[in-house]
């Protein structure tokens, strides 16, 4: 085969798109590999003028950062971003599938509505978050922050969603409904299984906003509701700033969106590329 | 194929004739006065019509003529905005889609991706609770019946477009429904699949004896499959008749111009000539009625009256120029060849007009012919209203 063949690449093309590859690879992973060996590097060897490579592994690190708690706010982090997703789905879908599939008044100036909330920057928005949330008393609370999560969640979710939605055969549920199944149970067993891929994909991202969230977290929570967003600033101390132990806090909050990126992939890449349910 | 009944409903193929087991039957549809309005927007307006039983309806009509919302009236997927439907004399429109035993073929389809033939099949049963052994008997017929034996544990969505609407007819005939609705079932294939399906669906509805509704745009498919046609447009029905009477008889200037490919020649011409013995003149043509219309219809006519006169492009009579004294001078405008015919655009005056002949034939474009146009050929609109005033008289 030459070079120029006009059936497929050469190998020698082929080689080059894989380093090619694999040095864009290498060049994104770099940082992370970097905070990987911080996280076991001792403090002394840190900075150290030429790069230290070799060096006895430690763990001061975890034991600093155990020792100051984070293990609690990585699970508070969790939960808010594992709850607050969860009720944007249940919430969510039917009210994405109500916008695609209803004809009802005022449905586009609704819709047009609940996309506004997410046009006004969080800065603008945060305030008077807090001073409502003060007069309800759930500041410093997991409901507060759960529910301040879900409002700009679950505009992004309704909206994407509701183009998954209007991407399903209308057909199909007919079918379903003259086999005299009820439109909740066309919802529930037919629509419902067309819509997971779209509804996992989005999730996940509701999810890593969620996990990521630093302005609200930091306004609206306190010493109950700690994310390791807002923690990890208090690792910039006035003795200087604990870069191993940083280096620890960043990669364990990499690891969720990681694993549910990997897990969740074939989902996500045929949510993403929509019309996947297209027969 | 005697059998075939028997496959379906599971008793002999006697039993399929009168009736169902179980005590079911297929019903009759009627509509009556049944409308559906959009908002300000009526679909379809006062339909009256009916589906005897055990026969195809297709409803034939351009796209927005209403057959689609009628159809999805019948199935309860639209709600009637007046009037009632009834099967037998059971009205249904207060029924949901469930309650009314309906199958339904769709145009896209519709099947479950995620799930393989043979449970799409199975689906409407597995719904309804059928026993798993009933179920798993009356799926095997149907795919039998329906030769998907070779794909039955396929997933749908790799399958080819004939095969999956195949898959689409076995669903729907598989729980024995009071009535079958086809919304465009061959839309999506092409010619061969086509044709093919279009004689397998109406083997099944005539050996079956299923009451079915098929809703088309698509004449030569409500020509070829159905028992009678009902023409809408505009959300009114025109005229519902047998294929052949509706190609011999239109009722009036729509169906006339609907009905037929190449479509029929309207020309306008007014009535000129002494009565009992009227002839009509247009613009560079004329055509004395005389032996080829009731005298009922010649006796009304008035001198000076405005007609739309029709003629099919086969009846239009062309001999080459000199041929003879009766007929007018045209030329040919064009020719299209079309292999066992060919079809000729002549100039008549300021008007144009089709006409078919045997093919391979010598006429070419630009030459002159003499043409005549038969009396007893000739069908006579309202030049006001365009009705058939054949069927008028």
């Amino acid at each position: 085969m030459s070079a120029s063949s006009p059936d497929g690449p050469s190998p020698l093309r082929k080689l080059a798109w894989t380093v090619g590859a694999v040095l864009i690879a290498v060049l994104i992973l770099f940082p992370v590999v970097w905070m990987g060996l911080m996280m076991i590097k001792p403090t002394d060897a840190m900075f150290a003028r030429p790069t230290v490579w070799l060096f006895t592994p430690t763990l001061e690190h975890f034991d600093y950062v155990v020792e100051r708690g984070f293990h609690v706010y990585l699970l508070t982090s969790l939960v808010l971003g594992a709850v607050s997703t969860l009720l944007v789905v249940i919430i969510g879908t039917p009210a994405a599938y109500a916008f695609a599939r209803f004809e009802m008044r005022f449905r586009d100036d609704l819709f047009l509505f609940i996309l506004a909330t997410r046009m006004a920057p969080p800065v603008c928005l945060v305030i008077p978050y807090y001073l409502i949330f003060a007069k309800l008393g759930l500041l410093d609370t997991f409901l507060g922050l759960t529910l301040a999560y879900m409002t700009f969640n679950l505009s992004f979710y309704i909206w994407v969603l509701r183009s998954f939605c209007r991407d399903l055969p209308v057909e199909l549920e007919e079918a379903a409904m003259l086999e005299g199944w009820s439109r909740l149970a066309v919802f529930r067993r037919v629509v419902f299984p067309l819509l997971r891929n779209g509804i996992i994909a989005t999730s996940v991202l509701c999810f890593i906003f969620a996990w990521n969230e630093f302005l609200f977290a930091f306004m609206l929570g306190g010493k109950n509701v700690h994310t390791l967003p807002v923690a990890i600033p208090t690792l910039i101390t006035a003795q200087g700033v604990r870069w191993g132990e940083m280096a620890v806090v960043g990669m364990v909050a990499l690891t969720p969106v990681m694993l549910a990126v990997f897990l969740l992939q074939r989902h996500i890449v045929r949510g993403l590329t929509m019309g996947a349910v297209k027969g | 194929m005697p059998d075939v009944g028997s496959a379906i409903f599971g008793g002999c193929a006697g039993c399929a004739a009168v009736g169902r087991p179980g005590g079911l039957v297929v019903a009759t549809v009627r509509f009556e006065a049944v409308t559906k309005r959009y908002g300000n927007v009526s679909a379809v307006r006062s339909l009256n019509l009916i589906c005897p039983q055990g026969e195809m309806l297709a409803l034939l009509g351009p796209s927005g003529c209403g057959k689609s919302s009628t159809l999805k009236m019948v199935a309860g997927i639209e709600a009637v905005t007046e009037g009632e439907i009834y099967f037998d004399d059971r009205p249904v429109s207060a029924l949901t889609p469930g309650a009314r035993d309906i199958a339904m073929v769709f145009e896209d389809y519709a099947l479950y991706p995620h799930l393989s033939a043979r449970d799409n099949i199975a689906f409407p049963l597995s719904v309804r609770g059928v026993p798993a052994k009933t179920a798993a008997e009356r799926v095997a017929s149907v795919i039998d019946l329906l030769g998907l034996g070779g794909m039955a544990g396929d997933t749908v969505r790799d399958l080819s477009g004939g095969a999956q609407q195949r898959i689409s007819i076995g669903r729907a005939l598989v729980r024995d429904p009071e009535l079958i609705l086809f919304d465009e079932p061959l839309s999506h294939l092409d010619g061969d699949q086509k044709v093919q399906l279009r004689a397998e669906i109406k083997r099944l509805q005539q050996t079956a004896h299923l009451t079915s509704i098929l809703v088309t745009h698509d004449q030569s498919e409500a020509i070829a499959m159905a028992d009678r046609v009902a023409v809408m447009n505009d959300g009114v029905l025109q005229q519902v008749a047998t294929p052949a009477e509706l190609y011999a008889r239109p009722a009036n200037e729509f169906v006339a111009n609907f009905i037929g490919e190449p479509p029929m020649n309207l020309l306008s011409a007014t009535v000129e000539g002494e009565e009992g013995a009227p002839v009509l003149v247009g613009a560079g043509w004329q055509a004395p009625l005389n032996g080829g219309t009731e005298t009922e219809v010649l006796r009304a006519l008035r001198s000076g009256e405005r007609l739309t006169v029709g003629i099919r492009p086969e009846h239009v009579a062309i001999a080459p120029p000199g041929a003879g004294p009766s007929g007018f001078e045209a030329r040919v405008a064009a020719v299209e060849p079309r292999g066992d015919s060919d079809i000729l655009t002549l100039q008549l005056g300021t008007e144009r007009v089709t006409a078919e002949v045997d093919g391979p034939s010598r006429w070419r474009s630009g030459e002159r012919a003499r043409v005549a146009l038969p009396a007893e050929a000739l069908h006579l609109f309202c030049g006001e209203c365009g009705h058939n005033l054949r069927r008028a008289a």
